[in-house]
């Protein structure tokens, strides 16, 4: 990278199943202060303000008209991208590295609570004349994906299931988290089958919540912050966008991003420089392709890998320290922000019970899930 | 939180039911109407095939997806292809539980890039990744010129 970005405040809310108090602006203004106040700015005192959303799940057309006040950034320069969080994240760091912006706040939320018919908008992303008259849920492509992923590379339901177990048990150490719990392997492999061989616990469940967060140009951070966290890479890819043209095997978006990323970051053997990762769990199996395919491990090993701990908050290489979506909860354009939340919690050594000893350097990952093919990858470190 | 005030009272809690209803009619543009018009006047699928790199694309395309030259070249691939993945689903688009769920897959065609996500006659234990599988069409005359016109694909 040109120069490094700082990340100099974050602001989060809790993930809840449902945030019948607040509206999704109330709940915005709510992280943006924390974020300010930790950036130790006013709203007008930040350049710029990307956000991130998607108007069906808003349930707006236009959506991007409603983002300015709870950021304090009307008649400010905003903008929306439709997109997930660390996308949104990665433009703002280039509009930072064209040197006409020295700070910019990056928001996504989720609401997803207010959407009576969640089924039904998902499924509304499928092609509308090859894919949405077959009438079916947006989890029949996952299952397609996920028996394809599984006979392919030789991985197993019983190692997605370790996925799940894993993950729910360390949203249990996460004040933030919505969907921490003490889960047996039988219990996800018993639970009922959705798109078989994906089951309702290989599922992750919708939460609200939302994200904001301040970066800065690299002076602008040494002087802002004590604590900043640097982005020493970030990309993000779109894989082929018709999903009956795509690989069912590898995650062709993540292991692009990841490659470009590293190269940024100088990362050559990514397992061993990195400390733990933050990656997309929005469904088990997701967890297992994503690793094998951003190279921390080779085709078939994942779950071998999940099953030997190594993957656990205590293991060689912790995978979803704070719980993962699947522990937290899915927060669909959101996602990445509370992946990105907790590296930099962990990265400050500010994690609480599951902090993790000399965490140095992590990687955060995102998908915008079903069905789609984009995926971010962002490199982050505390020196 | 950073309100001086919140709701902390259940029976305060308000919301306002709303709804946005939308209806489209979406073009199926040149490459969709050959598909479409040949699979109900011929019964076969069709694929696009570039003169340029050679790359052979179902749902047909007017370009090349892989080196974006213009594309004139349209074959057939018959009705039958390969079973890519299978999936028994349990829910419908509206969240629903079928009484008795659905059997889907991705059918491909040899050196052909895409495929037909569509019904597969059978069971998670009767189907196998690479099957050979022939789709059963609707009666001529019965067809209308959209993806239901393939009622499902049964094994050869």
């Amino acid at each position: 990278m040109k120069q490094r970005i700082g990340i100099i405040g974050v602001g989060v809310t809790g993930f809840h199943t449902v945030s019948p108090a607040l509206s999704f602006k109330e709940m915005t203004y709510s992280a943006a202060v924390k974020a300010y106040l930790e950036a130790g700015l006013q709203p007008g005192e930040i350049d710029s303000f990307v956000t991130a959303s998607e108007d069906f799940l808003e349930g707006y057309s236009i959506f991007d008209e409603y983002v300015p006040d709870q950021l304090g950034a009307v008649m400010r320069p905003v903008h929306t991208v439709t997109a997930e969080f660390l996308q949104a994240l990665g433009i703002g760091c280039m509009m930072i590295q064209t040197g006409h912006f020295r700070t910019i706040a990056v928001e996504a939320h989720s609401k997803a609570s207010n959407v009576k018919t969640l089924d039904e908008v998902r499924a509304f992303a499928f092609d509308p004349v090859y894919m949405r008259p077959l009438k079916e849920s947006a989890e029949f492509l996952a299952g397609l994906e996920m028996k394809r992923f599984l006979e392919s590379s030789g991985n197993s339901e019983r190692q997605c299931a370790a996925v799940v177990v894993k993950n729910r048990k360390n949203a249990l150490n996460n004040d933030l988290a919505a969907y921490g719990a003490l889960l047996t392997i039988d219990d996800v492999l018993q639970s009922p089958p959705v798109s078989v061989p994906l089951k309702h616990l290989d599922i992750a469940q919708r939460a609200d919540g939302a994200i904001v967060v301040v970066i800065a140009s690299e002076n602008e951070a040494k002087a802002l912050s004590k604590n900043p966290i640097w982005i020493d890479g970030i990309a993000w890819c779109s894989g082929q966008g018709n999903p009956w043209c795509r690989d069912f095997e590898e995650a062709e978006y993540a292991k692009r991003a990841a490659e470009k990323a590293y190269a940024m970051a100088k990362i050559a053997h990514p397992r061993k420089e990195l400390d733990f990762v933050e990656i997309c769990d929005e469904y088990s199996y997701k967890e297992l392709q994503h690793l094998e395919s951003m190279g921390f491990a080779r085709k078939g090993e994942a779950g071998d890998l999940t099953e030997s701990g190594a993957t656990a908050i205590d293991g060689e290489l912790p995978v979803n320290p704070s719980g993962g979506s699947l522990g937290v909860g899915h927060t669909f354009e959101a996602s990445g922000g509370m992946k990105l939340c907790e590296a930099v919690f962990q990265l400050r050594h500010q994690a609480g019970k599951r902090q993790i000893k000399n965490a140095k350097r992590a990687l955060v990952q995102s998908w915008r899930g079903v069905p789609t093919a984009t995926g971010t990858v962002a490199i982050l470190s505390n020196e | 939180m950073s309100f001086k005030e919140t709701i902390n009272v259940n029976t305060m809690l308000g919301y306002f039911e709303g709804e946005i209803p939308v209806n489209y009619q979406y073009t199926l543009g040149v490459g969709g109407n050959k598909f479409f018009t040949a699979l109900m006047e011929k019964g076969e699928f069709i694929a696009s095939e570039c003169t340029a790199c050679g790359v052979k694309t179902i749902y047909p395309l007017i370009y090349c997806e892989e080196c974006f030259a213009p594309i004139e070249k349209y074959i057939s691939l018959g009705v039958e292809g390969e079973l890519y993945s299978f999936t028994e689903c349990h829910y419908d688009y509206q969240g629903n539980k079928y009484d008795k769920p659905h059997v889907l897959g991705l059918v491909r065609f040899p050196g052909v890039r895409g495929g037909i996500f569509h019904r597969i006659a059978g069971n998670m234990d009767s189907l196998r990744i690479g099957m050979k599988v022939v789709a059963k069409l609707k009666p001529k005359a019965e067809r209308s010129g959209t993806i239901d016109d393939i009622i499902c694909f049964e094994t050869a």
